[in-house]
């Protein structure tokens, strides 16, 4: 094409032939931005070209990996563009990364990723070296989903050390990692995590086709793909797409014939297909003996049920079947509302929404002034209230039980944190009728999440035997060691 | 999943008598001893009334009656599934007016009448119209959460029970078995659901050798020793009592009590809901299923939304007068259940091998 490029036609152009006629033209499309880098560079009497993007490249790696070898090679005397093109693509080891690119859409791309690239004069091809070299942060411990005996590292924002991450725990040539790109503007690198013999080819082809679908412009979390890769996104509070920031997690999920997608600039890991159950599973569960396993998820079932259910179940009670307590019980709630000058429901409403207030200004400040936050709002505010006559003490009791359990599963906190006053609301404007109604419902919606033709609630609704001891008790060592479940086992036609 | 499995196909139709077991027994004014011995008898003839459904779902491959008669017929087809419609719609007629009569006259005064048939009649209708399989799930978790309540209830009296209350002490035994029998018989339109949804049960992954009927027969099983114990224990705890409670069951619970709660009424009214929720969603489901084969152009939800406004619509004109009444305490019709379990099925398999045969002579011919 003889047309001269500009940033939004060229993608398709390809390279001119003449260095000096490539560089306008990079200039071109990137408008001359200040970080471009072109170095030019006469070797072995031929013009060429190094281009990079400032802060991009890791000048040492430039320097020792591409700088020093090429004036080597200008040592050798004359030689053809052809020759030095033949140096840097098959007789040296100049990078870890090397690839030929024909034309500028490639090139930004490859730019813009970190990499050097250089235009060799009558070639209407350019050679690139992976140097990249730009700050990152370091592989930390996992803030979310912290353990006690498991792996204490987290993925970081940088796709490819997340990869590495994931590939030093799992050395079998069967882990796929399938790299894409999203978003028109931000290019973002995907990569979608398989192990070929495991995961269904079926549910790969559909998460495929869900990230090959994306057209927005920019992706720069993992949560501007999830709707495109969750089939009930729209139709369920609850998600099937689970999301950790443990490498540990992902493994363990690719063993079970899941599949994870990383996206470059995101901590965190999607894996899908999910059930219901994956959100009560630690990677400790595997590093306690059965008992105590079984144990600690049937406290993190309860917790769910207590952080869902617990104050509207309260209100309810309270309001509407007094006489469902005990006698003692009931005469020291009512001293206690006989106090308040409220109703039940709205002491509820307010405690729940001063914690959610108190909850996310914790969550955006600095952490030091967040624990402030917590004690002003937990100590402070809470005995005030009590004190003041505003709210029961025992109903400040359901809250905090509620509050503390709802962080036993926080994969499950959005969710929880919604259907909490719905069935406040359902429990105060109808007692036990009104809870029965929004649980009734709620049961529906989550047994209608058949993502992948995995059933959400399996292995419970459909009832697969195999999978039930897993999901209550886990499973012995030596039961893996016969037969590792997979998600294709809950998949139904 | 889009099917149902057998164990789902039996929640169901489990739900669709608990909730009648929960609600009112037509014992109350005889004795409960004798009802049991009813039940058992009642329950024999059931199995013998599915016994055409058993053979119809095997020689058809579990194909529902409005399915296979309107593959044969236009006309019949739309004859049946008119059948069958009317059936349903009375059913979620009876079922939401009985759960907001009981839910207003005995378990709690506070939800208006129409409010109750609005609430749970929206959340019937949200469950419809979605795929059965989200019902049967439904089902299981109301079924498990029926069997709980009733164990927690139980243990909350055991220590009450008094053998001498049992007994068979009655004039007139035989009249009173037989009218036992009737009604016990009328309160299972479960048969019928069995009969239409059969084409649901899922035969995908190598369940074909499987017969279908065995959801019936599960359920069969499962009813009578549910019910069964459920009838000892409100005539071993309660005594004469129960002569005096029309929801002896009810009446039980409230009477069940532990050192942690004071009675569990409140929560036999939890799992009444929802299990009323489910039974009407059932129906609610049928009956759209039969719209949709009268009216092909229906989507889900607009016939699963008129299968539920007509029957809520039609409720609440005897229940705002107070005048369900008359409904509340009927035993109920157990001929629709002989015709649509029984009768149907063997009317279309005779019509199907008679059309069969005629085939077979035209092709010889």
């Amino acid at each position: 094409m003889s047309f001269s490029p500009d940033h939004e036609n060229y993608k398709e152009i390809q390279i001119s032939p003449q260095v000096s006629d490539a560089m306008r033209d990079l200039r071109a499309v990137t408008g001359n931005t200040m970080d471009l880098n072109i170095m030019n560079v006469k070797i072995c009497g031929v013009d060429c070209a190094l281009v990079s993007i400032e802060g991009m490249v890791s000048t040492v790696s430039m320097s020792e990996l591409i700088f020093h070898p090429l004036m080597e090679l200008e040592k050798r005397g004359s030689l053809k563009p052809e020759d030095i093109f033949s140096f840097l693509t098959e007789k040296s080891l100049l990078a870890a990364e090397r690839k030929t690119v024909y034309n500028y859409g490639n090139v930004i791309q490859f730019l813009f990723s970190g990499f050097a690239v250089v235009f060799i004069d009558s070639l209407k091809k350019a050679v690139v070296f992976g140097i990249q070299g730009y700050d990152k942060r370091a592989v930390t411990i996992p803030e979310t989903e912290q353990t006690i005996r498991a792996a204490q590292d987290s993925f970081t924002e940088t796709i490819r050390t997340n990869l590495s991450l994931v590939r030093r725990r799992m050395k079998t040539p069967s882990l796929r990692f399938e790299m894409s790109q999203v978003g028109e503007i931000s290019s973002t690198d995907v990569c979608m995590l398989y192990l070929a013999d495991r995961a269904s080819p079926e549910i790969i082809e559909k998460i495929r086709s869900g990230l090959s679908s994306i057209k927005l412009d920019t992706v720069l979390t993992s949560g501007y793909i999830e709707p495109f890769i969750d089939e009930s996104y729209d139709r369920s509070v609850f998600s099937s797409v689970m999301t950790t920031e443990r490498p540990d997690m992902v493994c363990a999920s690719l063993n079970e014939g899941k599949v994870c997608v990383l996206v470059d600039g995101t901590p965190f890991c999607l894996i899908l297909p999910t059930l219901f159950a994956d959100n009560f599973r630690t990677m400790d569960d595997y590093c306690n003996k059965s008992f105590y396993t079984a144990f600690s998820r049937w406290m993190k079932y309860a917790s769910f049920f207590l952080a869902i259910a617990f104050p509207g179940l309260y209100v309810a009670l309270v309001m509407y079947h007094p006489e469902t307590f005990t006698l003692k019980l009931l005469l020291n709630l009512a001293a206690s509302e006989e106090a308040t000058p409220y109703p039940p429901v709205f002491e509820v409403i307010l405690l729940v929404v001063l914690f959610e207030i108190m909850r996310e200004a914790g969550l955006r400040m600095p952490k030091a002034v967040g624990g402030a936050v917590s004690i002003v709002g937990g100590l402070i505010i809470g005995d005030a209230a009590v004190k003041s006559g505003l709210v029961s003490a025992p109903l400040l009791i359901v809250v905090g039980i509620t509050a503390t359990a709802s962080f036993v599963t926080p994969s499950l906190y959005s969710a929880v944190s919604v259907l909490r006053l719905v069935f406040i609301l359902a429990g105060g404007f109808g007692g036990l009728f009104g809870l029965s109604a929004a649980m009734i419902v709620l049961i529906a919606n989550v047994n209608a999440m058949n993502d992948f033709a995995v059933s959400f609630t399996a292995p419970l609704t459909p009832f697969f035997r195999s999978g039930v001891k897993d999901m209550l008790v886990r499973d012995s060592f030596k039961e893996y060691e016969k037969r590792q479940a997979t998600v294709e086992d809950f998949r139904q036609g | 999943m889009k099917k149902l499995t057998t164990f789902q196909l039996m929640s169901i139709m489990l739900c669709a008598r608990f909730f009648s077991t929960m609600t009112y027994f037509p014992f109350a004014y005889e004795n409960a001893a004798v009802y049991m011995l009813g039940a058992v008898i009642s329950t024999a003839l059931q199995a013998l009334i599915l016994l055409p459904a058993a053979v119809f779902a095997h020689a058809f491959n579990g194909e529902d009656p409005c399915g296979l008669s309107a593959s044969k017929s236009r006309v019949l087809g739309y004859a049946v599934s008119a059948l069958y419609l009317v059936y349903f719609a009375f059913s979620a007629f009876i079922t939401v007016g009985d759960f907001s009569y009981f839910m207003d006259y005995y378990f709690t005064g506070y939800i208006p009448r129409i409010m109750a048939v609005i609430c749970s009649v929206l959340a019937a209708v949200y469950i419809a119209r979605m795929k059965i399989s989200v019902l049967g799930k439904a089902a299981v978790y109301a079924s498990a959460g029926f069997i709980i309540m009733t164990v927690m209830v139980v243990c909350g009296s055991i220590s009450d029970l008094y053998f001498t209350n049992f007994h068979f002490a009655e004039e007139n035994i035989t009249d009173l078995i037989f009218s036992c029998v009737k009604a016990e018989f009328s309160r299972n339109g479960s048969l019928v659901l069995f009969v239409f949804l059969m084409s649901e049960l899922d035969a995908s992954k190598g369940k074909k050798d499987m017969p279908i009927s065995r959801a019936a027969w599960y359920f069969l099983a499962v009813k009578i020793i549910v019910l069964e114990l459920i009838l000892f224990l409100i005539t071993v705890i309660l005594g004469d009592y129960v002569q005096l409670a029309r929801l002896p069951f009810f009446s039980l619970a409230a009477y069940s009590q532990t050192g942690i709660i004071e009675r569990f009424d409140g929560l036999f009214m939890f799992v009444w809901v929802i299990i009323a929720v489910v039974k009407l969603s059932a129906y609610i489901f049928c009956g759209a299923k039969c719209l949709r084969n009268l009216f092909p152009s229906l989507s889900r939800f607009t016939s699963a939304a008129a299968a539920g406004a007509v029957p809520a619509a039609a409720s609440l004109f005897f229940l705002i007068p107070h005048n369900w009444e008359r409904f509340a305490y009927s035993d109920g019709g157990a001929w629709q259940i002989v015709i649509l379990t029984a009768a149907v099925p063997v009317l279309l398999m005779i019509i199907c091998r008679k059309g069969g045969k005629e085939k077979n002579e035209k092709k010889l011919g």
